[in-house]
């Protein structure tokens, strides 16, 4: 451990050595301190306790639709994504916000919500299972739980993670803030590449993802629809090309895996049908 | 020769008369649904009567496109279309779109083709695809309207100035699915799990 921690620190001159007279970086320096600080690791259950108490946030903003079957319908589609994952055991819950928003949301633990404003742009199941596995992989890979530890945040990320502490409340509305604020684009095109494994894995065709991209590439940017999706995330365009990219001579071989577009357009018909918006 | 490129353009010419029409015409109509208290900014949705036909779904070319013949990279060359082009979009198939413009037809990558007019067409936000979508999954029957009414959107400041609400996070575990249930689901659509290895990262 000493040893460890000694060695670290030979890391850190070195780099530090590194780093030219004239361009030395005072925070820098403290950016390779920071890095060096061993993080206790977040517990699961602390992890599952705080995306609980930031999706009551969300939906504190935005209400559920209200139409069990539909909520039902998404869960069924999130959890078989969710199941090859390396985090299957999550307690994994979906949920449709009632906005005309377009938009998609995931809270560290294994809360996801995709809005109805999205949902009704679709075509077939593949681009709800493409949207909601992009969000899954956000959890997964812990994305906005290492924003909030990147940011002023490292310290209580690791000690505060309890409800009972004064911070606790910060970190609540720090995880909230993200969905206002977005995560680094790189996140975004990551659980973009994973999502489109998730898909292909789970039998869907992978495409569904960039299909909705490309919808998403196509709404005038004016639309107040939009606004916080676009504002939040790297331009749908370059999402396209860039996961597109990426799926060539991969993921080409599962594209004619189901779309699963019947079951998708009665369950939204009959959806439709009965519809009326949460006051 | 020349004649039969005149033809076909006069054809493409009424094909995208029909489909002005279908947008502009009685078909549909834009409505404000949503004003937000603190801004000038309101939200609209197109409004779609249910014409009992599938709409057409449009796009325009991004960029240049080398058409190919099937939906590969390696396929035989199928003609070339300008940037900004309107095209028809007959199929989707993967990555693939098989577009027609111009007198000619044949497939290019997602990302090459903008679905309805694009960003800077005049329609509000939504515009072509979820009139599309619309009349896809829409509902039919009495009112004949596609409409979401009296909803409203999204944005950081409501985020921001939520009040918890745990009672409708609690409300979610009664739509909660079982791992049972989720392989049923599955099973009943066909999927069938593979083996995938994640992507490298470029």
């Amino acid at each position: 451990m000493k040893i460890s921690k000694m060695g670290m620190f030979i890391a850190a001159l070195l780099l530090v050595a590194s780093v030219p007279a004239a361009a030395f970086d005072f925070d820098k320096l403290r950016s390779v301190g920071e890095k060096l600080k061993p993080l206790k690791p977040t517990s699961e259950n602390d992890e599952i306790t705080l995306g609980k108490d930031v999706a009551a946030n969300l939906l504190g903003a935005s209400p559920l639709v209200n139409d069990p079957a539909l909520q039902a319908y998404v869960n069924k589609v999130g959890l078989w994504i969710a199941l090859h994952t390396s985090r299957p055991n999550l307690p994994w819950r979906f949920g449709v916000l009632d906005t005309n928003s377009v938009n998609a949301f995931a809270t560290p633990g294994g809360y996801v919500f995709i809005t109805r404003g999205m949902l009704i742009r679709m075509r077939d199941e593949s681009e709800l299972a493409g949207v909601l596995a992009h969000e899954i992989s956000h959890v997964v890979e812990k994305h906005a739980l290492n924003t909030m530890r990147k940011g002023k945040l490292v310290d209580m990320a690791s000690d505060a993670l309890s409800r009972n502490k004064p911070e606790y409340a910060k970190l609540v509305s720090a995880g909230t803030e993200i969905f206002a604020r977005g995560l680094d684009k790189e996140d975004e095109f990551a659980a973009d590449r994973m999502g489109v494994v998730l898909a292909a894995r789970a039998g869907y065709d992978p495409y569904g993802l960039p299909a909705t991209l490309q919808t998403l590439s196509s709404i005038n940017p004016k639309d107040d629809a939009v606004s916080l999706m676009f504002k939040t995330h790297p331009d749908s365009e370059k999402r396209l090309e860039l996961v597109s990219n990426a799926m060539e001579g991969h993921l080409d071989q599962y594209a004619d895996q189901p779309k699963v577009e019947n079951r998708f357009i009665s369950l939204i018909k009959s959806h439709n049908s009965t519809y009326k918006p949460v006051k | 020769m020349k004649r039969f490129n005149i033809t076909l353009f006069l054809v493409g010419l009424a094909v995208l008369n029909t489909a002005c029409a279908e947008e502009t015409g009685n078909t549909k109509k834009t409505v404000t649904v949503a004003q937000n208290t603190d801004a000038a900014s309101t939200e609209t949705i197109t409004v779609a009567m249910n014409t009992g036909t599938k709409a057409k779904e449009t796009g325009t070319t991004r960029v240049a496109v080398d058409l190919m013949a099937t939906p590969y990279r390696d396929a035989k060359p199928a003609g070339q279309l300008p940037s900004n082009t309107r095209v028809d979009i007959l199929e989707r198939r993967g990555g693939w779109l098989r577009i027609s413009a111009q007198g000619k037809s044949g497939w290019a990558r997602l990302h090459q083709v903008r679905a309805g007019e694009g960003p800077e067409a005049k329609n509000t936000g939504g515009g072509l695809t979820a009139l599309k979508n619309v009349s896809q999954t829409g509902r039919s029957g009495s009112q004949g309207i596609v409409a979401t009414t009296g909803i409203r959107g999204l944005s950081a400041e409501e985020l921001r100035s939520a009040k918890p609400n745990p009672k409708a996070v609690e409300s979610m575990e009664a739509s909660r699915a079982s791992d049972s249930t989720a392989r049923d689901f599955a099973r009943g659509a066909g999927l069938k799990e593979k083996d995938v290895p994640f992507l490298s990262q470029e």
